[in-house]
């Protein structure tokens, strides 16, 4: 019987470990559900809430599980705040069909829902605001990054995402918009599945049938790698955007290979949501859709990126 | 070893009577001493008793968890959960295992899916192709090994899971389908009288399979074939059936709890019950299963599956990182096999 105490006192110290002092003062009590606190991206938006929780002293409950496709996990995460009361719901659904129960769940409880980075499927408007990146918007930027640095004429080549994946679909759909209207041409819009090696074959192809390319705009920066890379081995050297601004891409702009990224404004998601959550608490109208804002990322400013992720811990 | 040192803790009795009604007594069939006994019934009071320490800890520690909202939380979230591991604990208690249970779950609760929203299907003939489905991938796993001689389950379930998920993702072009109507979602989603259906059949699924396991001849049979299957093949047992019914039963329970996980989200997606074989798994070995086979009692494993699911629970009202959760939940599995090794060395030693 010993033992089995040794077991429980063994979870109450893994548990102990674990605990944020809970401060006794009549603190406004948040609650943020992402879809993972395991990668940089989402820590970037966990650290972007706590820091406007701090600025105005908010009691912030952050969970997520362990991956973002641990689905049923997020779930009863969401249930289990939804059980402590808070005053307001931030919430990043991982798979957005899946979360409208317990999203009306802690709407029956009184509790407003924020949304960020991901919103619920269109049938489904009983939230207060879904605040992420406007893709379209974050697609215009790279297109008029490419119009300043082209000429009329000159041949683009637009590499999509999976086609039904309406993120990186209306990035594209954005640039080539910018595009079109500066008279550039779009010799080729072909999807590479937001991913490295397939933007990589594809790109190869588009060298064989287009070898006169002026420009590429990806709508991820894995696939802007990719494409980059096809170009360095055939020896051409012109400019390449991606949209996210990963770590890796940062390097390969800083390393001069790759002209620049539109990073998604994923700490302001987290600053945003907080702030429009009081203002929800309060009583106020807030807009349904909140634009997080996107930024180009070149080799200027890539450095400030890079030094401002490697704060956030 | 698995010959001379199975013990079946509460069902000592039983294993015995069953070998009486089917032939002679088979050799090997060791019958348990009452050191060991008394033994293992403390095994199972520990169980027990660290649930309930737990629970303690954990109403201390966060004024939310003793309030009926929150344990009805723990209990909707335990059903999937239970509901997998009633197969898994028979798959284990024949010295198998099977990993397929997650992506069975999820190509069950896809084809209920499909078959509701693309062929228009009734709410009815939907939920029998989920559960149909379910055996029938079940029944598969159970052939693998008994026909095709796969070398163990671990093998023929592990191709199943991959083989499973594939045609899961591909089904749907890996798209949800969700807005089931309301007999599809009543067991993961309704309530009667404040307590969650998909609970209360919970409760009637391990009644049931308790009654099953120890008063009817087949499952007495499974617990022979888990023991030590060359003797409870020479006393007449029909072990290949037994194991194709064993393989059906977890593949018609991971169905099951498909058919509650689409009621609770009110959707199927192909990533539906990733990993979920490795809580199943936790929950029956927790349970104090024993790998070897022949030894476990069903109750002790739902004891499992709460523990882990209070514990996740109490880790979230606490608003611990999901990191840690992992973490503990893979401490207490080896803290909890340990202490039955230390304990089986102890009463062999005392022998």
């Amino acid at each position: 019987m010993k033992r089995r105490l040794f077991i429980a006192s063994l979870i109450a110290g893994v548990a102990a470990f674990g605990i944020t002092a809970a401060s006794a003062a009549e603190q406004v009590k948040i609650a943020v559900v992402l879809k993972t606190l395991s990668s940089q991206y989402w820590k970037v938006v966990a650290a972007g809430a706590q820091a406007a929780a701090d600025a105005n002293n908010v009691e912030l409950i952050v969970l997520g599980p362990p991956t973002e496709d641990a689905v049923e996990q997020q779930i009863n995460m969401v249930e289990d705040v939804i059980a402590q009361k808070p005053a307001a719901l931030i919430f990043s659904p991982s798979q957005p069909t899946t979360a409208v129960n317990v999203v009306t769940k802690a709407r029956k409880a009184g509790i407003p829902v924020l949304l960020v980075d991901t919103g619920l499927p269109e049938k489904f408007t009983d939230y207060s605001t879904f605040i992420g990146t406007d893709n379209i918007a974050a697609g215009k930027v790279g297109g008029e990054t490419l119009a300043k640095i082209l000429k009329k004429g000159d041949k683009v080549v637009l590499i999509d995402g999976t086609p039904g994946n309406p993120a990186t679909n209306d990035r594209i759909k954005g640039a080539e918009q910018v595009l079109v209207d500066a008279g550039l041409e779009i010799a080729s819009k072909q999807p590479g599945y937001s991913d490295r090696e397939k933007a990589y074959t594809v790109m190869q192809n588009i060298l064989q049938s287009t070898p006169d390319v002026a420009g590429v705009f990806a709508s991820s920066d894995e696939m802007a790698l990719g494409a980059l890379r096809a170009l360095q081995q055939s020896n051409k050297s012109i400019p390449v955007l991606g949209v996210d601004g990963n770590s890796d891409n940062l390097k390969a702009i800083l390393a001069g290979d790759m002209y620049g990224t539109i990073a998604q404004g994923n700490y302001e998601m987290g600053q945003i949501a907080v702030e429009k959550a009081l203002e929800v608490i309060n009583g106020k109208e807030i807009e349904k859709r909140i634009d997080s804002g996107a930024k180009l990322i070149t080799k200027d400013n890539a450095q400030e990126l890079v030094d401002f992720r490697s704060k956030v811990k | 070893m698995a010959n001379t040192t199975q013990q079946p803790p509460e069902n000592a009795g039983v294993t015995t009577a069953a070998i009486e009604s089917t032939g002679p007594e088979p050799k090997g069939l060791a019958i348990p001493g009452r050191k060991q006994l008394v033994g293992d019934k403390l095994y199972q009071l520990g169980v027990l008793l660290s649930l309930v320490i737990l629970c303690v800890i954990m109403s201390f520690l966060s004024p939310r968890f003793l309030t009926l909202d929150n344990l009805t939380n723990v209990a909707a979230q335990a059903a999937v959960s239970a509901i997998i591991s009633i197969g898994m604990f028979l798959a284990i208690l024949t010295a198998g295992i099977d990993l397929s249970v997650g992506s069975v779950l999820a190509l069950s609760a896809m084809m209920m899916g499909i078959a509701s929203d693309r062929w228009g299907f009734g709410p009815y003939t939907s939920i029998a192709i989920c559960l149909g489905t379910g055996a029938g991938l079940g029944l598969i796993n159970g052939l693998l090994l008994t026909k095709l001689r796969l070398p163990h389950p671990f093998i023929s379930t592990l191709g199943m899971q991959k083989m499973a998920r594939g045609i899961a993702l591909v089904v749907t072009a890996a798209a949800p389908i969700s807005m089931f109507p309301d007999q599809v979602q009543y067991l993961g989603s309704a309530s009667v009288g404040g307590m969650p259906v998909s609970f209360l059949l919970v409760g009637v699924l391990y009644i049931g399979m308790w009654l099953f396991l120890t008063r009817t001849s087949t499952g007495r049979h499974i617990y022979a074939v888990g023991g030590n299957k060359e003797a409870a093949r020479l006393s007449g047992i029909k072990v290949d059936r037994i194991l194709n019914l064993v393989y059906t039963i977890s593949g018609l329970t991971a169905a099951l709890a498909g058919l509650v996980l689409a009621g609770r989200v009110n959707a199927v997606y192909p990533l539906a019950g990733l990993d979920y074989e490795t809580d199943a798994i936790a929950a029956v070995i927790i349970g104090g299963a024993s790998f070897f086979g022949g030894v476990g009692s069903i109750g002790n494993t739902i004891i499992g599956v709460l523990l882990i699911a209070v514990l996740r629970n109490g880790l979230n009202l606490l608003n611990v990182d999901s990191a840690y959760q992992t973490f503990a939940i893979g401490a207490v599995i080896v803290i909890a096999v340990a202490i039955d090794v230390l304990r089986q060395n102890v009463l062999k030693s005392g022998r």
